[in-house]
């Protein structure tokens, strides 16, 4: 399935640039996206594709460290199984 | 922000940057704004990442999204996201591309239908319907709206607005008034939006004496100015069914949104309509 998916993405890119220039492919100039992270929710699942490999998720990383006074992070509220995006119900998230 | 208050270089990396280091001053309560590097750091984070349904459900039926149509976050990632740029698909240049949506073509009326499920044949329908049903846009502010210069119809569809292609957001910067804070009585969100326990706000033109109330001043918090309440952005909707409730205040599920935009514009969607735009809307 995933293989699918692929071959689909490069066929598509390939016929695009191949458009545009009437040269040579230039697949290997874009960027290779993989899937790094799935969550279910009530409406299906949720994919999250990184052009630079998987996700850092630990404290490290300044988007998952608390970097102010109340240990929120930007994490806290730009949820994975969202699409990072903040929903404005989420209680913990209220300003 | 929906006001549009990080949105202000129209460099994206620096707007990015700034929602950081804002973010960090308010919500995280520091008491000092973010050294730089920091702040870059988590733009970093956040450029390469996109977000996509990869399977829909719709009842009890899980549809892949990724197997025979280019749906998913990988895609988006690989192909639409490089094509970008800001203005792509103007709804007001002569190019403008109404089909802004095709990543399920193959399973629009137009292509064979055989062999498809009844549901990939009603996601196909509500790309259509999203894509092509014309329809009267009028009252908009910052569009065609009572206090704009412009005042006349545009016939459009859901893509005039949302013309972003395979992303439905607006390709430039296109603060809109659709009506969703619109707190009068009988108004289109009154009717169809969870949103009578919101607060409700009173404005008074100093100028003409007009007084409107809304549920939220949108981008008028920001500017000051009468003609920008109930102004917003509008959404990426790339990932939108995991995301109820919807629009700047969650008053919506995706049903509610369809018919809150059905009555709000009179397009006058059928049942199956309604269903195969929730379909749609909840595959992306």
């Amino acid at each position: 399935m995933k293989l699918n998916a692929c071959v689909l993405v490069v066929i598509v890119v390939c016929s695009s640039a191949c458009e545009m220039q009437g040269d040579e492919p230039v697949v290997g100039e874009l960027a290779a996206a993989v899937i790094v992270d799935t969550s279910s929710h009530s409406n299906g699942v949720i994919g999250t594709a990184s052009t630079t490999g998987g996700i850092d998720r630990s404290a490290g990383n300044a988007f998952f460290a608390s970097l102010g006074s109340n240990g929120r992070t930007c994490g806290s509220c730009h949820f994975e199984r969202a699409g990072r995006c903040r929903r404005p119900t989420s209680r913990s998230c209220r300003p | 922000m929906w006001d549009g208050r990080e949105s202000i270089l129209l460099d994206l990396e620096g707007d990015l940057a700034r929602q950081a280091n804002d973010a960090t001053l308010g919500h995280a309560e520091a008491t000092t704004g973010l050294p730089p590097e920091v702040a870059q750091a988590i733009v970093s984070f956040e450029l390469p990442l996109f977000s996509a349904q990869t399977k829909v459900k719709i009842g009890t039926t899980l549809v892949d999204l990724t197997t025979a149509v280019p749906g998913g976050p990988d895609y988006l990632a690989s192909a639409v996201e490089p094509a970008f740029y800001v203005g792509i698909n103007d709804t007001f240049d002569p190019s403008f591309d109404r089909e802004a949506f095709t990543l399920f073509a193959a399973w629009e009326p137009s292509a064979p239908q055989s062999g498809l499920t009844s549901l990939q044949k009603s996601i196909g329908r509500g790309e259509h319907i999203f894509n092509t049903r014309v329809f009267n846009i009028t009252g908009v502010g910052g569009l065609n709206g009572p206090l704009d210069a412009s005042q006349a119809p545009i016939p459009g569809t859901c893509t005039t607005c949302h013309n972003s292609p395979e992303v439905g957001n607006h390709s430039s910067p296109l603060p809109i008034n659709i009506g969703v804070a619109d707190a009068s009585l009988n108004s289109a969100a009154q009717k169809n939006l969870s949103v009578r326990h919101l607060p409700i706000y009173s404005f008074r033109s100093k100028v003409t004496g007009q007084v409107v109330t809304v549920t939220d001043p949108g981008r008028a918090l920001i500017t000051g100015r009468f003609r920008d309440i109930g102004k917003l952005k509008g959404p990426i909707l790339r990932g939108l069914a995991a995301r109820e409730p919807l629009f700047h205040n969650g008053s919506a599920t995706i049903a509610q949104a369809v018919n809150f935009y059905n009555a709000r514009f009179a397009i006058g969607l059928s049942s199956q309509d309604k269903t195969d735009l929730g379909n749609f809307l909840k595959s992306l």
